[in-house]
């Protein structure tokens, strides 16, 4: 493909997570870090933050279907998928497990198990896009170009 | 019919009301009986001959009797006028018959003749014998003769003269009739009336709550109409109202009666009674004169209604209308007043985050300014640094009070409990002062009284704030003499003797610096008892130490604290003021000396609120003092474990440092007690807590054996009073000679900016800054020899001339370095690794989270920088165990151990370390000989590692905490480049990105 077309829809794709609150200005600021030196560091970056991310999510589902539910235990966890969410600035899984986080306090399971449902739908989402811009990435990288910033 | 009409017209009135009344008095008569009024009936007859008013209806009834009378007469007239012509018509119809008759005797006579057919009313009065008057005529029928015919006028005559008779019995009827209507009507009728319109009346009034009556003109009472009359007639009659009843309105209203008299007009008025007869009443009182013929005022109506229900809700009503007013005066009162206090609030709300607000760019302005300063400058640039490090250090220091004072208002503001060392405490705030002395010529003292524990439990932060205050006020405003701490326990009889020989400055400042000798002894009655001791008798020091600990064991401890200072004092008047904010004793003052205004007050605060009180005692030109009362807690089980610390230190004992800023200025400061338990490398804790990391390794401090062998001469007295000089090593002496004169060259090397470095200078580069030492300034070599010297001269070898750098180059440059000391929480001038490439640099990051560390990593190799990862508190501990970190950036919340927690341990690892190698410095110097490598050995501080706190969590008190527990700073998360590097250059200012 193109190198150009494929520049394009990269730009695209990263405006459109922008624009619908995938991400925030966090990621740019990944982006930013990824110079020749590391050149692939927001991929390196995205792959731990989403199998940290599905380790959690597996802890936090099995933590939930525990009796009694350990919230201290949960609230550890959301704290370090909230950290890490927020670090690589996946806004809307931040913002999920904020909520998740309230209701944890709160001990309230059944407001937990659906702010970890939103949290996970929204990880998926997240994933599934950033995954698609990295493999865009890869490609544009292949063809030789290189990876337009958004400003 | 007209006559019949006019009649019924006429007298219609008269006839429906005689029937209502009549009606009405069948209903209501037998129901009830007419109350009696109270009246004189003599009075009535006097007023009906020459009153005029009031008789209307009497004379109504007169007149009503009068017409129905004269209406009788007509209708008895009118009756006798028919009769008269019925009687005329009957004489014109006896004629004709008489006439007709005497044809028809003629013709046919025995016809009959009925006379008076229709006169049937008066047959009974004057029977007429038709029966026989017929038979007559039939007899006479038949006889035709001339007796006959005579027979018959005669009956006929007779008839007539019948007639004639019963016209007259009627006449007379009709007369008798008349007369005797005449006679009964007025008497009867005008009774009955009268009677009805009693009872009218009667029922009219009988149920109102009303009183009328009727007074003379004497205004006794004539008549009395009450509604619920208990009185009988004897009570009212005659007597006047003042003669019936007295109390509060009686005299009123008889002077109202009065008045109405003699005014001779009507009137009203709301009288309140409150008699025995009455009890407490109100009426409406209408009175009206009565006048006679010819107008002469001969008494008086009246007419009372009970009003007082009504008045009293009247009263009611208008006590509730008055209360509403109130109420809503006070509403709008308080509504103005919320809305004073919340455009206050808000207003300091403001104010509070404005203060944050310009805190952070100001922070940035400063740190630039610092980072400037270290550039190579020409004098006039410099002064302009200076200028600049200087004014925005003073706006730092107004907005840090004031952010302060909003959190005392806020109540944000929470105390902590913590063990800290009151004499580090003392020693560190007499340390900073130095810094602000500003080339002036004082003595700084410290005393900690003996019985003071070596630990106790407190807010540390605040206390220190709060002597850092009052010292640095007492400097301010001290030309001369000396500024003095005190701490002790209250209470502490030692004390109070000390108290009372003189330890005002304030008093006897002149004494002391004339005759120290009275003050020397006093000082070696507590460092013979305990000196002696530790240095002669160390054995028996644990003992000493235990039986003074006893003392203090229990729990509580009142900790009194004293600022002297020999300064211009405070006006008498000014002292109510003192502590409000922003105020300052006067405007000269503020013009003069500068500041804020805030410094007392939030130390009142402070003070209070760790529930003591602060005061002062001032005499103006003399000095004042400032003193306050701490509730601090012992802390028992350290005191055990520390008082062998203690002993060992107190050999070391206590320090004097001794500053000659430009001439001869020294401070002291000295425990001096046996208990001095100083350790320098706590004092580094102690001082980097509270961010002015920059003394850090500038304060060196000598410990030397102590004894008391300083009897020295006058001049040194003051600081030899605590100095406990150690006898006589003038090894020693040259010793620290040396060192003073080593570090002092690498200050000057470093020319004042940096000052930190010094050590790691000498230390790691000597062969880089070896050339530039060449710069030090001749001043203030002489300044140390003098000092030296005249150390020396005195055989005073135990004043430990041996300055701390930092005080030294405080005394070079004051403004600057003040400018840099002050409280400047942000810029810790951690720039110890300045010659360290940045490749070289330990970094140790403590996070749990991968992502966070990933994205850490790649941030720090934009400097080139290699980083360690902790991922979780106990492995940072470990980490620093192992290694010495330039930085730390620490997440605060991680599992296992969390960065407070990770960060306090670091920092007792410090202590410990410190400690340590302070005991290895002091091998040093007493086996090295004097010279540089002595000087390097000293300089091998090890530094206290600045921590980084990381956290997403950023409220002003969540950062205070951090700060508490020992960080320096903290990035917020999530971690952004830019927000990473501006903490990096906090520390290393000449970071550089590499850019690859």
């Amino acid at each position: 493909m193109d190198v150009a077309k494929l520049q394009q829809q990269h730009l695209e794709l990263t405006q459109a997570l922008f624009k619908e609150g995938f991400l925030d200005e966090q990621f740019t600021q990944l982006q930013q870090l990824e110079d020749p030196s590391n050149p692939e560091f927001v991929a390196e970056v995205s792959t731990l933050f989403f199998d940290d991310s599905q380790r959690i999510l597996a802890e936090l589902t099995k933590s939930l279907d525990g009796d009694p539910v350990d919230f201290k235990k949960i609230d550890a966890y959301v704290h370090q998928f909230k950290g890490s969410s927020s670090s690589i600035g996946a806004h809307r899984v931040k913002v999920g497990c904020t909520v998740l986080r309230t209701c944890c306090e709160e001990e309230n399971r059944e407001g937990c198990w659906q702010a970890l449902q939103q949290v996970k739908q929204e990880f998926f989402l997240v994933k599934n896009r950033l995954e698609l811009l990295l493999q865009l990435e890869q490609q544009i990288l292949a063809e030789g170009g290189t990876i337009p910033f958004m400003e | 019919m007209g006559p019949e009409a006019t009649k019924k017209i006429s007298s219609m009135w008269v006839d429906r009301i005689t029937r209502f009344a009549d009606k009405r008095a069948e209903l209501f008569q037998p129901k009830w009986t007419i109350e009696p009024a109270i009246a004189d009936p003599g009075r009535l007859i006097e007023l009906l001959q020459y009153g005029t008013t009031d008789f209307d209806m009497f004379s109504n009834l007169t007149k009503q009797c009068d017409d129905k009378q004269a209406n009788a007469v007509r209708l008895l007239r009118e009756q006798r006028d028919i009769l008269d012509r019925q009687k005329i018509a009957n004489e014109s119809k006896q004629r004709e018959i008489l006439e007709e008759l005497s044809f028809q005797v003629i013709e046919d006579g025995n016809r009959p003749h009925y006379v008076f057919q229709e006169e049937d009313d008066l047959r009974d009065e004057a029977p007429l014998q038709v029966a026989d008057s017929k038979r007559n005529y039939e007899i006479d029928e038949g006889d035709d003769s001339a007796d006959h015919w005579k027979g018959i006028v005669n009956k006929l005559d007779h008839l007539l003269s019948e007639s004639l008779c019963r016209e007259e019995a009627l006449i007379r009827q009709i007369n008798e009739k008349e007369e005797a209507e005449n006679k009964a009507f007025p008497i009867e009728e005008l009774e009955h009336r009268l009677q009805n319109m009693n009872t009218y009346l009667h029922l009219a009034i009988k149920n109102s709550p009303f009183v009328c009556g009727h007074h003379d003109r004497e205004l006794r009472y004539r008549f009395l109409y009450h509604y619920f009359p208990t009185l009988t007639e004897e009570d009212i009659i005659g007597k006047r109202d003042d003669e019936i009843h007295s109390g509060p309105g009686v005299e009123d209203v008889v002077a109202f009666k009065r008045e109405v008299l003699c005014r001779g007009y009507p009137a009203k008025r709301e009288i309140t009674f409150c008699s025995e007869l009455l009890g407490q009443m109100t009426y409406v009182i209408a009175a009206e004169p009565v006048f006679s013929k010819d107008r002469e005022v001969v008494g008086l109506n009246y007419v009372a209604v009970d009003i007082t229900k009504q008045a009293i809700e009247n009263e009611k009503l208008i006590r509730l209308r008055e209360e509403v007013a109130v109420q809503k005066a006070m509403e709008s009162e308080l509504h103005k007043t919320i809305h004073i206090t919340e455009e206050t609030m808000r207003a300091k709300q403001m104010l509070a985050t404005m203060s944050h607000e310009i805190r952070s760019p100001l922070a940035g302005v400063v740190s630039i300014a610092e980072v400037l300063a270290t550039t190579n400058l020409d004098g006039e640039q410099r002064e302009m640094v200076d200028v600049m490090l200087s004014s925005s250090d003073l706006i730092l220091q107004l907005i840090n009070d004031i952010a302060d004072l909003s959190k005392f208002e806020s109540g944000a503001l929470k105390l902590e409990a913590k063990k800290f060392r009151p004499r580090e405490v003392v020693k560190n705030v007499l340390q900073m002062a130095v810094a602000s002395m500003q080339g002036k010529n004082l003595v700084l003292e410290g005393y900690v009284a003996e019985e003071v524990p070596i630990e106790v439990i407190g807010d540390v932060l605040r206390i220190r704030q709060i002597l850092t205050n009052l010292v640095s006020n007492a400097i301010k405003f001290t030309h001369q003499g000396q500024v003095s701490i005190t701490l002790r326990i209250q209470g502490s009889s030692n004390n109070m003797q000390r108290d009372t020989a003189g330890h005002h400055p304030i008093l006897d400042n002149a004494n002391r610096c004339d005759s120290p000798r009275m003050e020397l002894t006093e000082d070696i009655q507590n460092s013979e008892k305990t000196f002696s001791i530790f240095s002669e008798l160390p054995v028996e020091g644990p003992e000493h130490m235990n039986r003074d600990l006893d003392k203090v064991k229990e729990a509580n401890i009142c900790l009194f604290c004293e600022v002297c200072d020999t300064g211009i004092g405070i006006p008498e008047n000014a002292i109510p003021s003192l502590f409000k904010e922003y105020t300052q004793a006067s405007s000269t003052t503020a013009r003069k000396y500068g500041g804020t205004g805030l410094g007392l007050a939030i130390c009142k605060q402070l003070v209070e609120l760790m529930g003591g009180n602060l005061s002062v005692k001032s005499k103006e030109n003399e000095g004042s003092s400032f003193f306050f009362t701490l509730n601090c807690k012992s802390h028992k089980d350290i005191l055990n474990r520390d008082s062998n610390k203690g002993n060992k230190m107190s050999d070391k004992g206590p320090h004097c440092k001794s500053n000659s800023p430009s001439k001869e200025a020294s401070w002291t400061f000295t425990s001096a007690s046996h208990a001095s338990g100083i350790l320098p490398s706590d004092s580094k804790f102690l001082l980097a807590t509270l961010n002015i990391a920059a003394l850090d390794n500038k304060v060196e401090v000598e410990n030397f054996p102590t004894e008391t062998c300083a009897e020295g001469q006058p001049e040194e007295a003051s600081s030899k009073r605590r100095t406990l000089a150690a006898a006589s090593s003038t090894e020693k002496c040259v010793k620290s000679q040396e060192h003073e004169v080593m570090s002092r060259r690498s200050q000057l090397e470093e020319c004042m900016v940096r000052p930190m470095e010094d050590h790691v200078v000498s230390d790691q580069s000597e062969t880089k800054t070896g050339d530039s030492r060449t710069k030090f300034s001749s001043s203030s070599d002489s300044r140390t020899t003098n000092s030296l010297e005249h150390k020396t001269a005195n055989g005073l070898d135990a004043m430990y001339s041996q300055q701390p750098e930092r005080a030294k180059l405080t005394s070079c440059d004051q403004e600057k370095v003040a400018a840099i000391y002050t409280q400047n929480t942000t810029l810790c001038m951690h720039t110890n690794k300045y010659q360290k490439e940045q490749n070289q640099l330990n970094i140790l990051l403590a996070e749990d989270n991968k992502v966070n560390v990933m994205v850490a990593r790649s941030m720090l190799q934009q400097f080139g920088l290699q980083l360690d990862v902790a991922y979780n508190g106990a492995e940072a501990v470990k980490a620093v165990k192992t290694k010495q970190y330039d930085l730390i950036l620490m997440d605060v919340q991680m599992p296992i151990m969390d960065g407070l927690e990770a960060t306090q341990t670091i920092r007792g690892l410090e202590l410990q370390r410190n400690s340590s190698e302070d005991d290895v410095r002091e091998q040093c110097q007493s086996t090295q000989s004097p010279g540089k490598s002595q000087g390097t050995s000293t300089l091998q501080y090890p530094s206290r590692t600045p921590i980084v706190a990381m956290t997403a969590d950023t409220f002003p008190e969540n950062v205070a905490e951090f700060m508490a527990h020992g960080m320096d700073s903290f990035v917020p998360k999530p971690v952004t480049f830019k927000k990473l590097s501006q903490v990096l250059r906090e520390f290393f200012p000449w970071l550089k990105e590499v850019k690859s």
